[in-house]
């Protein structure tokens, strides 16, 4: 399998660039939770997150060489090995056409998280892959960003065989900037805590010889998820706008709440995979002495992610102090807004939150079964973890801290 | 006549109970008391609400 693709540049605390864009890894869970938080009805989130993925689609992909035809394999190349599905671009010119996307995270794995696995959807999901098919074919034929609209014709999330998307011109539509890298605070992480019998560089080691491209069907299964590698500034484009327009209607307070909540679906789900998997008893297992040391453990691989570097302060079953260094929330999000007036970090206090329940509530050790009766059981148990943001470097600290108590 | 604490129990309930603020667009639910019975209105307008958030 050859792919085009663009260079994958390091950047620091364990960051990736794609065409100047960073990268994440999120699940299929994660990407569910958030899509069905943000989608309540007369707020226009639909548009923006089709335009959030237009942004970044259109920043990658005008990079992707000196012609259209070069575009246009980085374009769908860059779809698959970052694990979106597979599509075909070839029949839609500067003037629109047809696209079909045979396979879609989006569209067939968000399904696999819903409360009914498998369950068809009564409208399209489908909003990362039309902005994405849209930013792209706008880059491939040089046209501006926002040129082409991509209508639903049919949709593998509402139960069809094929996502088909019919590209159309647009004049005057409204677009995102994406803010690259973004911001950072220049603080460099020191080294991890040695306060445990972890060796986060032998951890990142054997992760850095996974692979964790998209495979024939431009999917990433892995730790019993569906991981994509995602641009972040999507994510955070959706995010931050929802927060922007709830807090407009004084509803800010209830839209942190489940953007914290949707980050929990995908620690939850992404952690714990991870946390019963080979590669875990194979690498990570052998070098945890103590419960605690699963912290670690886990920490070491959050570092892997693409999402900063975290350093865990002190840990203990009461609870985990944790600075995270360009984390890729706070760097959004001042990139894009300048400077915050509210800690903006909600995915990582709910991994963190998620870390200390599934290793001292959900005794993950156990491998219990990753359903949702054991889901509801840690998140319903007395013990489990609080969590708050008590630094932010999008609100000017040198980092982001987590602290998380029970 | 329900409660909150009655129509959204615990953190799952919780959480159920942050969209139907949302959706809602009644900020005031999150400050009312969880163990006072709901007014019929707003107890059928919260029906309906969790029953078309189920629905999706």
């Amino acid at each position: 399998m050859s792919r085009t693709l663009l260079p994958f540049e390091s950047a620091s605390h364990g960051r990736a660039l794609y065409g100047r864009e960073p990268l994440i890894f999120h699940c299929n869970h994660y990407n569910h939770h958030l899509q069905q938080t943000l989608l309540l009805p007369d707020i226009g989130m639909e548009s923006v997150m089709v335009d959030a993925a237009a942004a970044v689609a259109y920043a990658a992909v005008k990079r992707g060489g000196d012609t259209a035809e070069a575009r246009r394999k980085v374009a769908e190349d860059t779809f698959a090995e970052l694990g979106f599905g597979t599509l075909d671009l070839s029949k839609a010119g500067p003037e629109g056409g047809a696209v079909v996307i045979p396979t879609s995270h989006y569209g067939q794995m968000t399904l696999l998280a819903r409360d009914e696995p498998g369950q068809p959807f009564q409208t399209s999901q489908t909003f990362f892959d039309q902005g994405f098919v849209a930013g792209a074919l706008a880059a491939i034929h040089d046209l501006p960003q926002g040129r082409l609209k991509a209508e639903v014709e049919s949709c593998l999330s509402t139960g069809d065989g094929e996502t088909r998307l019919r590209l159309v011109p647009q004049e005057g539509a409204p677009v995102y900037g994406t803010p690259g890298p973004g911001f950072s605070s220049g603080a460099v992480a020191p080294a991890p805590n040695d306060a445990t019998s972890v060796d986060e560089g032998n951890v990142l080691a054997a992760l850095s010889g996974l692979d964790f491209s998209g495979n024939e069907e431009g999917l990433i299964p892995r730790f019993g998820v569906v991981l994509t590698r995602h641009f972040a500034n999507y994510y955070n484009r959706i995010s931050f706008e929802f927060v922007h327009r709830m807090g407009e209607m004084g509803l800010l307070e209830s839209a942190e709440t489940l953007l914290v909540n949707a980050g929990y679906h995908c620690a939850f789900n992404t952690f714990g995979g991870i946390m019963i998997s080979p590669e875990w008893d194979a690498v990570i297992r052998p070098q945890c002495e103590r419960q605690v040391d699963w912290v670690h453990g886990m920490v070491a691989t959050v570092n892997a992610l693409g999402w900063g570097t975290w350093r865990v302060v002190e840990a203990s079953d009461q609870g985990v102090q944790i600075r995270i260094y360009d984390d890729y929330e706070g760097r959004g999000y001042v990139g894009m807004y300048g400077a915050a007036k509210r800690p903006v970090s909600y995915l990582a206090q709910a991994a963190v939150a998620g870390t200390m329940n599934l290793i001292y509530v959900g005794d993950i050790a156990s491998k219990p079964t990753m359903d949702r009766a054991y889901f509801e059981r840690v998140f319903e148990s007395a013990g489990a973890f609080q969590v708050k943001e008590t630094a932010s470097m999008a609100k000017g600290d040198d980092y982001t801290e987590i602290v998380a108590w029970r | 006549m329900a409660t909150l604490q009655e129509l959204f129990p615990g953190n799952m309930g919780r959480m159920q109970m942050a969209r139907v603020i949302l959706m809602m667009r009644k900020p005031e639910i999150g400050r009312m008391s969880p163990t006072a019975p709901l007014p019929p209105d707003l107890e059928r307008q919260i029906r309906e609400s969790i029953a078309r958030l189920k629905q999706r």
